[in-house]
């Protein structure tokens, strides 16, 4: 519980700063005035089109990974897990690689995330069809992980195919990950999906914190196990889906805050939920932040600076927590 | 009697694999009832089925005079508690915290735990000899002092009914004879109590009923005294048993592996 209210203090801060911080330089008592006013002067825009959607964007899709990373790794028992496990990232990622192939998202900019999402329902529907009602939980990540491999196959197929060096570049850039030129258009389009499938997430504390004496007690103690997949599964593919169609893939947010929120939560799966969301708002602002600071000839994609420091990081946490335990 | 009962069940799991063959049961509230049986002869299989977990293919489990589908989930998670055989913790959970799980199926979504689970926690880990490691962690549990962590986690929601899949597996002597007194202990005060042992001495000295179970079928139930006087045990497990008598009790040793018959 005190994690999590120091969490949501350091996210407030960290979304300031995000819509403070950018290339032009302005004051931000100037910008949150210039928001509120309104008008179409230079900084009423930049707050408008280019700041706040950005600030909002990257918490919710930080939180959103955060917070499906915990409760697969709760779902799933293993500390391995993460977001992009049951396939429906590479459902978003292909989808949103079709509308940009397509040449639909150039003329209705709305096109990559309505794609995107798409492609994560579609990714999960099969993933249903094909495991089952009953299925195990083993099975389901099978399933995912064999659409995961289709979906990133098509991918690379378009990619492949590409009429032109100029869309190949488009397609691979987008797939980086990124949250700069968003609109509050695709904050209001996702924002409804990325809620829909946290709330369907937050439901499961209880039964995840049940299902660490493993599924046969679970159940033996009231939990509806049929129920608890359905939530996980399609909360998780409809937030993800959502987030990575706006976002593209940010990679290891979703498996890296999970471990380091879980040892100041007592490892509870259940209040892992939220300190992990705001966990990963948060690092996701962070980093955000850092790639507008970092001069670089090109602007650093989010999803490439949060894969290097990702890695070596978790190598680090895993290293630790190894010794800990042997 | 008590409020659950097996009739008739039969189990198949896949093709041609019938595990249970028209199996009844009726553990009697108060008492403890062994449930013993070479490896592979449907224990478990009878223990989740009674659980609710596993639906028979013909046959049904009783609770209250209710088939057990028409009863809702939290109040079979309430009444009837089902100790996995060898129970794992995935996460570091302090044993306060994991015997606090036992107390999932009367917390109401999304409020924390009130006195009165916490009352009930402290009690299980009173009542098994747990409470002076409450703040451990799980994970570093012996395998006596996991047992009994899980053994209160079983307890500590008051169930009426307490399913025990090989509690003493893997136990020295000393813990073995600790979970078998602590279950008599329990179901002294009400609860009926399934127990699947292999150790026969343990079944023959703390149950009061004992049931084989060979080839999915019921070879013989009624009290130990006569179970283990007949040759019943002997042909189900095809090896020859020294029995004796000591403080009054009786003890079943197996001795020798009987020459097997044909195959």
């Amino acid at each position: 519980m005190k994690i999590s209210f120091a969490l949501g203090a350091v996210l407030i801060g960290a979304l300031f700063a995000s819509f403070a911080i950018g290339p032009a330089n302005i004051p931000l008592a100037d910008l949150v005035t210039k928001l509120f006013e309104g008008g179409t002067t230079p900084e009423a825009l930049i707050a408008r089109e280019i700041r706040l959607p950005r600030a909002l964007l990257g918490a919710l899709v930080g939180g959103v990974l955060g917070l499906a990373g915990a409760a697969l790794q709760g779902f799933l028992r293993n500390p391995l897990a993460e977001p992009g496990i049951i396939g429906a990232s590479a459902g978003a990622a292909f989808g949103a690689v079709v509308a940009i192939y397509f040449g639909l998202a150039a003329s209705f900019a709305l096109a990559l995330p309505l794609m995107g999402m798409a492609g994560a329902i579609t990714v999960v529907a099969i993933i249903y069809v094909l495991a089952g009602r009953d299925a195990s939980v083993l099975t389901l990540i099978l399933a995912g992980l064999a659409l995961n491999s289709f979906a990133g196959s098509l991918t690379a197929l378009a990619l492949n195919m590409a009429p032109s060096p100029r869309a190949a570049l488009e397609i691979a850039f987008w797939l980086l990950g990124s949250l700069s030129d968003r609109s509050l258009d695709h904050f209001y389009l996702a924002a409804p999906f990325m809620a829909l499938g946290s709330v369907l997430i937050l439901a499961n504390g209880r039964a995840l914190d049940a299902l660490s004496l493993g599924e046969r007690t679970a159940a033996s103690m009231g939990i509806n196990m049929n129920a608890l997949r359905f939530r996980v599964v399609v909360g998780t593919a409809i937030a993800v889906g959502a987030a990575v169609s706006v976002s593209g893939a940010i990679a290891f947010i979703g498996l890296v805050v999970p471990h380091l929120i879980r040892p100041l939560v007592g490892h509870r799966p259940s209040q892992l939920l939220i300190a992990s969301a705001l966990g990963g708002a948060v690092l996701l602002l962070v980093a955000d932040i850092g790639v507008r600071l970092i001069p670089t000839y090109q602007e650093l994609k989010l999803g490439v600076v949060t894969g290097l420091l990702g890695a070596p990081f978790f190598l680090v946490i895993l290293l630790k927590a190894g010794r800990e335990t042997r | 009697m008590s409020a659950l009962s097996a009739d008739n069940v039969s189990v198949v799991l896949g093709p041609g694999v019938q595990v249970l063959n028209s199996v009844s049961m009726s553990p009697a509230a108060g008492q403890v009832t062994g449930l013993i049986g070479p490896n592979g002869a449907g224990k478990t299989t009878l223990l989740n089925v009674m659980a609710g977990l596993l639906e028979p293919k013909e046959g049904r489990i009783l609770y209250g005079g209710k088939p057990i589908d028409q009863i809702s989930r939290q109040q079979r998670g309430q009444e009837i508690a089902y100790l996995e055989q060898d129970t794992q913790c995935h996460w570091p959970l302090t044993v306060e915290r994991m015997v606090m799980l036992g107390r999932t199926p009367y917390l109401k979504p999304f409020r924390g735990e009130s006195a009165d689970d916490h009352a009930h926690v402290a009690d299980a880990l009173k009542r098994c000899d747990v409470a002076q490691f409450s703040d451990r962690n799980v994970l570093t549990l012996s395998g006596g002092e996991r047992a009994r962590a899980m053994l209160a986690r079983a307890l500590t929601g008051e169930p009426k009914v307490l399913l025990a899949d090989e509690p003493t597996a893997g136990l020295d002597p000393y813990h073995q004879l600790h979970v078998m007194e602590l279950l008599r202990e329990h179901a002294q005060a009400g609860t009926a109590i399934i127990v699947v042992l292999h150790d026969l001495t343990l079944a023959a000295r703390f149950c009061d009923r004992v049931c084989v179970l060979a080839d999915g079928e019921v070879a013989a139930d009624g009290p130990p005294v006569e179970v283990f006087a007949s040759d019943v045990v002997p042909q189900v497990y095809g090896v020859t048993t020294s029995t004796g008598i000591h403080d009054g009790q009786t003890y079943v040793v197996p001795w020798r592996r009987l020459p097997s018959s044909g195959s």
